[in-house]
């Protein structure tokens, strides 16, 4: 393997290593230092103190903080999650369930960034190159608003129409493909938009460089033109900023999945906070934070290879 | 929550299924049988229906369970309780048969006479030696029921015995308790066959109920199918009067339930908030009303140093608060403004109790005030003794604009206030855990409809109870226990003089009777608070 390959594969490996290692110290330190008696919430707001005390016991939270930090990491090499505090069921079986549906919603969501944010940017570049400062101001605005809308508003407004008043699509669940195309717009929408406002400035930028003036002095098509030299370096800025969308789609699919009953790892990370599931939060945020990372180390390959260049500061 | 009375923790009534209007049963403390209508009504039942669950189900253990509404109405589907309860309360039809056909009872014990041949889902005898062996181990300290009391008294369970050949249990208590036959609602038997291994329970149900469960997809939605077998039915019912097919859908979400009964992808549902007024009148949507036993009232912190620990103050606070406006606020008047403590469909209600309320007078709340010392500063906040009138308000989301309106109000009065709100499980956190609120709406609600649940929650030991707001009535607390131990109709009236006890020293303010609006898609049916009774739904027109 290329020595370059080596260190850029062990940098990032390196680099997951430690930023799980990072979360499972702070999941495990917020949540238990949040207010709030989590044998009270798994045993209920109306249970006398026995249930509660049992239900201490048996959730091993009257161990001290070290001892219970010691049998989870115990339990982590094995990979063992711990049992959720709520339906005694393993944490791994309720990851394995419900990640289904979370990574359905991403994908559709990363489909709709790289396929409709990219275009579109490379489009705004060419209409906005031709002086059309009418273009760019609503090019701007639009994509401006779409960026600053909360993903909350989307997701409800899109089931209102969509699925409400023109019922062209289901209103909830994770039944059929379908039923995941309106969360994915709600979650896409805002990073679709800031990719394509950045592809939309490096379009711009490419289309002033000499070899461009070059390969129109040499009567090249439009479309050999923006398919051959315009949009390899555009897509590499869009690669650039997608390990950081997706991670926005990923905070976005926690509130999505609640506006549209989907049983995914953000709902049960909701349930989770709320009622103290020591176990499920901490194995959903290492889960999230683990694909994060690994994206990322994806779009860094993706773009080595679309660029070589940029595996120059590896070694 | 959650939104939307959201993933409201036990707290709140999960009443069960019930039948309203009817006279086939009697009441605890003497006997009662069925041979009587029921009130079950007549027609048909859909063939299949998708019905809404608020809250998923945490464990197929209806022991372990801390009794959502989404757990109570899966269970009503899957298990089967000794009796039942009428849906409209003791004067519509209070206990009903269940798995039994009649029962005698006194305060310390209750013995129940079984339908013959019962089954379980697994086509194995349920008989009565396993049906003691069920409610032997929930009302087990080492179980771990987080609503034993609620079952069996504050004294717990003493002893079941069976006798198979008579096709009877009978159950004794250890303290006195006129409601153990009403608490058996509440008492879902297990398959003896399930027993032994809880956490295989947990994860799949040992059934007795009219429904298999068929499949399983936590959080997302629970089938099951009628089983054709069950015989535990009331006289005048079929099992083809149950729908053939259930599928409840857990959507934790107001708006999105709201949603699927407007397109038709789901039959039957309740909404809390505004939601509910979208829906009204809206094409095949029949509106059925789901009340719940007890009330949401006003509470005051009245641990040491608090500023609830003043009467006047808690007086004047109350009255500065239009239950009307509040209701309205906190519910969009999908419920009622009450005065009582009780609510008019549990036993021992009497509306005269509720003239002991302070009423809305904010101009009389800002002279007690006064009277008592209250001096109103530069800025219009009273204050006394260099201590302004400071107001930690703690609300939660399902009380929609409710705590708003209170933050408005207790404003107006001359109060500073300060709201934390918040979900309802960090208003738990709050309540049971920082202890940093001096008022808030509390739901005084039991999926039962006897007083004896509030011993827990209102006045007494705080470390033994729910008693959040360290309220020490001693009035409401020796009237309160000799209660527990009379029969009817003696002990209505010391049930209502504890009440009058409560409202007379201002420990409390009731403020609304909560209800739910359920809608169903072409059919109606009966329902509470949290659940609906999957006996009556029918095809409607």
């Amino acid at each position: 393997m290329n020595p370059k390959w080596r260190h850029f594969l062990l940098r990032r490996l390196t680099r997951l290593v430690v930023v799980l290692a990072g979360l499972v110290i702070a999941t495990f330190a917020l949540i238990h230092v949040v207010p709030g008696d989590p044998a009270r919430a798994i045993a209920g707001a109306q249970a006398d103190q026995n249930a509660v005390e049992r239900a201490r016991e048996e959730l091993g939270l009257n161990d001290p903080a070290y001892v219970q930090f010691g049998d989870y990491l115990s339990g982590l090499v094995r990979l063992d999650f711990g049992d959720s505090f709520e339906t005694d069921e393993p944490v791994t079986k309720v990851i394995s369930r419900s990640i289904g549906p979370t990574a359905e919603l991403a994908a559709f969501g990363m489909a709709i960034i790289l396929f409709v944010g990219i275009p579109l940017g490379l489009l705004g570049g060419a209409l906005s190159q031709e002086g059309n400062r009418k273009f760019e101001l609503g090019f701007s605005g639009l994509t401006g608003i779409m960026a600053a809308l909360p993903d909350y508003l989307t997701a409800t407004v899109l089931a209102l129409v969509f699925a409400v008043s023109l019922q062209w699509l289901p209103v909830a669940g994770a039944a059929t493909l379908s039923a995941a195309i309106l969360p994915a717009i709600a979650i896409a929408v805002r990073p679709m938009a800031m990719v394509s406002r950045l592809v939309r400035i490096r379009t711009l930028d490419v289309l002033e460089q000499d070899y461009i003036r070059s390969a129109r002095s040499k009567r090249l098509s439009p479309r050999a033109l923006y398919g051959r030299h315009v949009a390899p370096n555009a897509l590499a800025a869009a690669l650039s900023v997608a390990g950081i969308a997706f991670a926005a789609l990923v905070g976005g699919a926690v509130i999505v999945e609640q506006v549209f009953a989907r049983p995914g790892l953000g709902t049960e990370l909701v349930q989770g906070l709320l009622v103290k599931n020591y176990p499920v939060v901490q194995g959903i945020i290492l889960t999230l934070g683990a694909a994060i990372v690994i994206v990322n180390a994806i779009v860094d390959a993706t773009l080595a290879l679309v660029d070589p260049r940029t595996l120059e500061g590896e070694l | 929550m959650n939104y939307r009375l959201k993933v409201l923790v036990a707290v709140l009534a999960m009443g069960l299924t019930a039948v309203a209007v009817g006279c086939g049963g009697g009441s605890s403390g003497g006997s009662g049988s069925q041979g009587e209508a029921t009130g079950i009504p007549g027609g048909n039942a859909p063939k299949d229906v998708t019905l809404e669950l608020r809250t998923d189900v945490d464990t197929f253990d209806p022991h372990k369970s801390i009794n959502e509404s989404g757990a109570q109405q899966v269970f009503a589907a899957i298990y089967d309780t000794p009796i039942k309860l009428a849906a409209g309360g003791p004067d519509a039809g209070g206990v009903l048969p269940g798995l039994a056909t009649s029962w005698t009872s006194n305060p310390s014990s209750a013995t129940f006479t079984l339908h013959e041949n019962l089954t379980c889902t697994d086509g194995s005898p349920l008989t009565p030696s396993g049906v003691a062996k069920s409610i032997e181990r929930l009302g087990n300290p080492a179980t771990g029921a987080s609503f034993a009391t609620r079952i069996f008294g504050p004294g717990g369970l003493k002893s079941v015995k069976a006798d198979d050949s008579k096709n009877t249990i009978t159950i004794k208590v250890n303290e006195p308790y006129t409601y153990l036959v009403e608490g058996m609602a509440d008492a879902y038997i297990v398959c003896p066959n399930g027993l032994d291994d809880g956490k295989k329970l947990a994860q799949e149900p040992a059934g007795t109920g009219p429904y298999e469960l068929t499949s399983s997809s936590r959080g997302e939605v629970y089938e099951m199918t009628r089983r054709d077998d069950y015989n535990a039915l009331p006289p005048e019912m079929t099992i083809d009067q149950f729908p053939e097919k259930m599928a409840m859908r857990v959507i934790a979400e107001d708006s999105t339930r709201a949603n699927l009964l407007e397109t038709g992808e789901a039959d039957i549902g309740s909404i809390l908030g505004q939601d509910a007024l979208r829906l009204r009148g809206s094409g095949n949507l029949n509106e059925v009303e789901g009340a719940g036993f007890g009330v949401s009232a006003l509470l005051f912190n009245q641990s040491k140093g608090q500023i609830g620990t003043d009467e006047t103050v808690r007086r004047a606070l109350s009255m500065a608060v239009d239950a009307a406006d509040y209701t309205k606020a906190a519910s969009f008047n999908v419920s009622s403004e009450i005065d009582t403590v009780y609510s008019p469909n549990m036993d021992c209600y009497a509306a005269s109790d509720g003239e002991s309320t302070p009423g809305f007078d904010l101009e009389q709340a800002r002279q007690i005030l006064e009277d008592d010392g209250w001096v109103k500063d530069a800025n219009g906040i009273y204050e006394k003794d260099g201590k302004a009138l400071k107001v930690r308000l703690l609300g939660y989301d399902v009380q929609n604009s409710g705590p708003e309106y209170l933050l408005d109000a207790f404003g107006e009065l001359g109060a500073d206030v300060e709201l934390n709100d918040t979900t309802f499980e960090g208003a738990v956190s709050v309540l049971f855990g920082t202890g940093e609120w001096d008022a808030v709406v509390f739901p005084y609600t039991a999926e039962l409809y006897v007083p004896s649940l509030m011993i827990g929650q209102i006045s007494g030991d705080p470390a033994a109870s729910l008693n959040v707001g360290d309220v020490q009535n001693e009035a409401f607390n020796t009237l309160s226990t000799e209660a527990s131990g009379l029969e009817a109709p003696e002990r209505c009236k010391v049930w209502q003089e504890a009440e009058t006890a409560l409202l007379d020293s201002s420990d409390i303010k009731p403020v609304m009777w909560d209800k739910a609006a359920w809608f169903g898609n072409g059919m109606t049916f009966q329902a509470q608070f949290w659940i609906v009774d999957l006996r009556t739904i029918r095809v409607s027109g």
